[in-house]
């Protein structure tokens, strides 16, 4: 086997010393270059899918060139078990991966954090790990793209790619990632057999093969059973409302959705009384001059796990979302999530300046501060001067970090302070919307608050605007469609200025308007793979819908005409699998094994039969 | 121990639409040298490949050495010598690296006999592989096939695209080992002179079927090579397919008509001197030419029935 490495070795030791140079030369431009420090994360990202690349390509280039008939006969041929040839071929990927990529990066990390001050989290260095893991999976996709006879057999690469978009957190990080290491590993090695044109046909090894390949099925005809439906309609019906037109029916989710923040103003002083209407109506122009806010808390929600947990990427390009600036010291001041602390560069010189707690103390070590002076959860900054932790809103003045803001035990803030027209603030927590009023001593005290009633991952825009004395507020909810469109409804808010009361004025239930066979295409299509995407996506990405639990994707209630629907996909595709593989000469648990997971799986499992398997009757 | 180490039952190969094997059945004894041979496309490669458990058969099944060539063992491959048509070779490696990579997989390394080969073909350690010749690398393939001491040596046109010494140091080689060790070796060639040269058996693929297996020499006797001349018309005197059901191929050179006919029991100068031929005479038959009528018979017969439409028109 260690023969078969070092072959591996000589052959690709030109390809090693390219891509180990194309590493390097990264290194020098990071660090030569400060704005590149701070440059957003997805340069990260953008190296990651270098390697990635690489992976897939080499993979894709070692077997392609190892499986030209007459090259594999002299390879496979000889007395090695398969193992053991299997294991050279991938254990010399392996080592060319490490010369070629995992080695020069970790050179030019370290250069990097020895330019850094140390103050770089040891976890950092577990990009180095994950992306050794991510490229052996796109190699070992790769590889069993070759190796495998089926023509479906590329689509296997869905697995790494739901690696690549979870948001998966700490170790759940690496052990998903192992799992599909593991699963990658397992079919490519049930693919590398001396006949390669044999399909593979023990069970096990068929269902690991088949059950990513109907994943990706059941997403790619859905969609494409739904496009030429939604054309077809739309052919018949210009008007259609079920397709991506504007001909949204008034008062549904999507018409709502599509309005301007005037239009969405009108539309919610339109639903109120006739009282309310006329006098508004008549102050449309003001409207529209009075400031107006929208907050997009999902973008905060999507970055929350990404910053705390993805300890992968963030920390070490001094992510721009976790900065304050010291301008008159010209220091910044990054955010060091192992640490929970701010840590100071001076912009010219480089130099450490020291580690800022909460209360904005500084201190030259990191030892010596106490855990309650920590920051208790993410940082996020705004401006290079607010900062937002928790409940807590800081606001960074000179050498001072002043707590100016706090709101209720347990809430959030989701979006940025927004100073309104008339000196006063409004802030957006993950449960109110609160109008705030300065006091003498610089704090921000609760004018009012305005109940958002809705989770965050279905809200849909949050917007305020002030007219003659009044704020009026504008909550849209239903934008999940994980949720159904569930609870999609506009709530509309009247806010005296002086007072602070609260008036609800109106909240308006909108209609969804998606057909049910739009909304359920993937359960028509496949009936199982619908439930298990679901499921698989609860568990990988917990954050995303931490209130979606898999007993209610289990019980969701479904329609009836969608639940006979799927019954009649599972029927006729047990009832065609049973008439394709009836003449064939496999055993009975073979062919009812087929034939149940067609039955579960629907139109994706029908087409992974046929291309997994050969079909065709055999000679008699 | 087997009876045949090497069989093949019912074996079917289907590549899309097109049958490469059709219902193949073979049985070869150990030892000797059983020569393969056929047209293009006759199936001689993927039945290597078959046996080799390199490409999975449609239907029926084959063994070597007494086990299923599906399930192949380390032990049984490192049994079995397999020179491919192409030599192919690592050719990022050195002849020497590449030696010491199949030292360390074939436990029954055979280091003399590696040098004797390697040394008919001048070939040097340090020589990359990818610097050398087509002979050379055939030489290489063959001294590793050799030194790892087979039971079984399967040779896929190993001397195609040689130039005349190459040749015969392949063959040289091949004959040496032979000598040495009870070695089987299955072998194809296009070329008659070499097979005629070491073949104890030969095997004549068409269509994806074997139909014949037998020593050259005896397949030679059965072919008989007649020349005759005929009077007045000859076109219409000159006994056609129709008379002679044996008839391999006929040709008319010079005025001479040349029969060959396969396994025909009575005189068949006698049967040309009743249609008119004028001194009918057997000539010896070379297998080279032998092969050649059996494999181009059905063509022969195209070829004519093409020649008369043409006329016709």
């Amino acid at each position: 086997m260690l023969s078969i490495v070092l072959s591996e070795l000589t052959r690709y030791k030109n390809l090693i010393v390219g891509m180990a140079l194309l590493q390097f030369i990264f290194v020098l431009f990071i660090t030569n270059l400060q704005w590149f420090m701070e440059a957003f994360v997805g340069i990260y990202h953008a190296i990651l899918v270098l390697n990635l690349v690489f992976g897939a390509g080499f993979g894709w280039f070692q077997m392609r060139s190892l499986t030209k008939i007459n090259r594999w006969s002299f390879m496979i041929h000889r007395p090695l078990s398969r193992a053991k040839l299997f294991g050279g071929f991938t254990l010399g990927a392996l080592a060319v991966f490490c010369l070629a990529t995992l080695l020069p990066l970790l050179c030019s990390f370290i250069v990097v954090d020895l330019n850094n001050h140390g103050v770089v989290d040891w976890r950092l260095y577990l990009i180095l790990p994950a992306i050794a893991v991510l490229l052996m999976c796109c190699y070992f996709a790769a590889a069993f793209a070759v190796l495998s006879p089926s023509k479906l057999a590329p689509l296997v690469f869905v697995l790494p790619a739901c690696l690549i978009t979870t948001n998966a957190h700490g170790l759940w990080v690496f052990v998903t990632m192992s799992v599909v290491l593991i699963w990658l590993v397992f079919i490519c090695y049930k693919a590398f057999k001396p006949a390669l044109d044999a399909h593979i046909t023990q069970p096990v090894a068929t269902g690991m093969i088949a059950l990513p390949i109907i994943y990706l099925l059941s997403f790619v005809l859905a969609y494409a059973c739904n496009t030429v439906l939604q054309l077809g309609l739309i052919l018949t019906d210009p008007k259609h409302t079920g397709s991506w037109s504007d001909y949204w029916p008034e008062d549904s989710f999507h018409f709502v959705e599509q309005m301007t923040e005037r239009e969405l103003f009108d539309y919610g002083l339109g639903h109120t009384n006739t009282k309310n209407k006329s006098h508004l109506n008549a102050a449309e122009t003001v409207v529209t001059q009075a400031s107006d806010i929208e907050f997009n808390p999902f973008y905060v929600e999507w970055i929350k796990p990404v910053v705390r947990h993805q300890l992968l990427y963030m920390d070490r390009a001094y992510d721009a979302v976790s900065k304050i600036r010291d301008e008159a010291k010209g220091i910044n001041w990054y955010f060091n999530h192992g640490e929970m602390l701010f840590f100071g560069i001076h912009e010219r010189s480089g130099q450490f300046k020291g580690w800022m707690d909460k209360s904005g103390k500084i201190h030259q070590s990191k030892q010596s501060i106490d855990d309650d002076l920590r920051f208790k959860d993410i940082v996020r900054s705004i401006d290079n001067k607010e900062i937002y932790v928790g409940n807590q809103g800081f606001v960074y003045e000179g050498n001072r970090l002043f707590n100016h803001l706090t709101v209720g035990e347990g809430e959030s803030f989701v979006a940025p302070l927004l100073l309104l027209k008339d000196e006063r603030s409004a802030a957006l927590t993950d449960q109110f919307l609160y109008l705030l009023d300065k006091s003498a001593d610089g704090q921000l005290k609760t004018v009012a608050k305005v109940p958002l009633n809705a989770h965050l991952s279905n809200l849909s825009r949050v917007s305020m605007a002030s007219f003659n004395g009044q704020y009026y507020v504008s909550i849209l909810s239903g934008t999940q469609q994980r949720f159904n469109f569930a609870d999609a409804n506009h709530a509309f808010y009247r806010v005296n200025a002086s007072t602070g009361e609260v008036t609800h004025l109106s909240t308006k239930a909108l209609t969804v308007n998606w057909a049910d066979s739009f909304r359920y295409r993937q359960y028509i299509v496949s009936p199982t793979m619908g439930y298990f995407h679901e499921l698989l996506w609860s568990v990988l990405k917990p954050y995303q819908n931490p209130d979606l639990s898999a007993k209610e994707i289990i019980t969701q209630p479904m329609p009836t005409n969608i639940l006979w629907s799927m019954l009649l996909v599972s029927i006729l595709s047990m009832a065609i699998t049973s008439w394709f593989v009836r003449p064939l000469l496999w055993s009975d648990r073979c062919k009812f094994g087929w034939i149940l997971v067609n039955g579960l799986t629907g139109i994706p499992g029908l087409v992974s039969l046929f291309f997994l398997n050969h079909i065709k009757k055999p000679p008699d | 121990m087997a009876e045949y180490i090497i069989e093949a039952h019912n074996i079917c190969k289907d590549y899309s639409n097109k049958r490469v094997l059709n219902s193949l059945n073979l049985q070869l004894p150990a030892g000797g040298v059983h020569a393969v041979v056929g047209g293009n496309g006759a199936g001689k490669s993927t039945l290597f490949r078959v046996l080799l458990g390199l490409v999975q058969p449609t239907s029926g099944s084959a063994s070597i050495l007494g086990c299923d060539s599906r399930e192949l063992t380390p032990q049984i491959r490192g049994k079995i010598g397999f020179v491919n048509e192409d030599h192919s070779l690592p050719e990022w490696m050195t002849v020497k690296a590449l030696t010491k990579m199949q030292k360390s997989h074939y436990p029954q390394w055979q280091d003399d006999v590696y040098q004797q080969v390697i040394g008919n073909f001048f070939l040097r350690p340090a020589q990359k592989i990818s610097q050398l010749s087509r002979g050379e690398r055939a030489g290489l393939c063959l001294a590793m096939a050799l030194a790892q001491k087979p039971e079984v040596l399967i040779l896929d046109e190993p001397t195609l695209g040689l130039d005349v010494v190459a040749k015969q140091s392949f063959f040289e080689s091949l004959l040496f080992t032979q000598d040495h060790d009870n070695c089987t070796i299955l072998y194809c060639s296009h070329h008659m002179e070499e097979v005629e040269r070491i073949a104890d058996s030969l095997i004549i693929m068409e269509r994806g079927e074997i139909k014949t297996v037998e020593a050259p020499e005896d397949f030679c006797q059965r072919i008989q090579y007649w020349v005759a001349e005929f009077n007045a018309n000859p076109l219409q005197q000159a006994p056609q397919k129709d008379l002679v059901p044996d008839l391999l191929q006929l040709r008319k050179i010079d005025d001479a008509y040349h029969y060959m006919v396969l396994d025909h029991q009575a005189d068949f100068g006698a049967f040309l001197r009743q249609h008119g031929a004028i001194s009918p005479m057997q000539n010896p038959v070379s297998l080279d030419r032998a092969i050649n009528a059996y494999l181009t018979r059905g063509l022969h017969l195209q070829q004519q029935k093409y020649l008369h439409k043409q006329e016709k028109v």
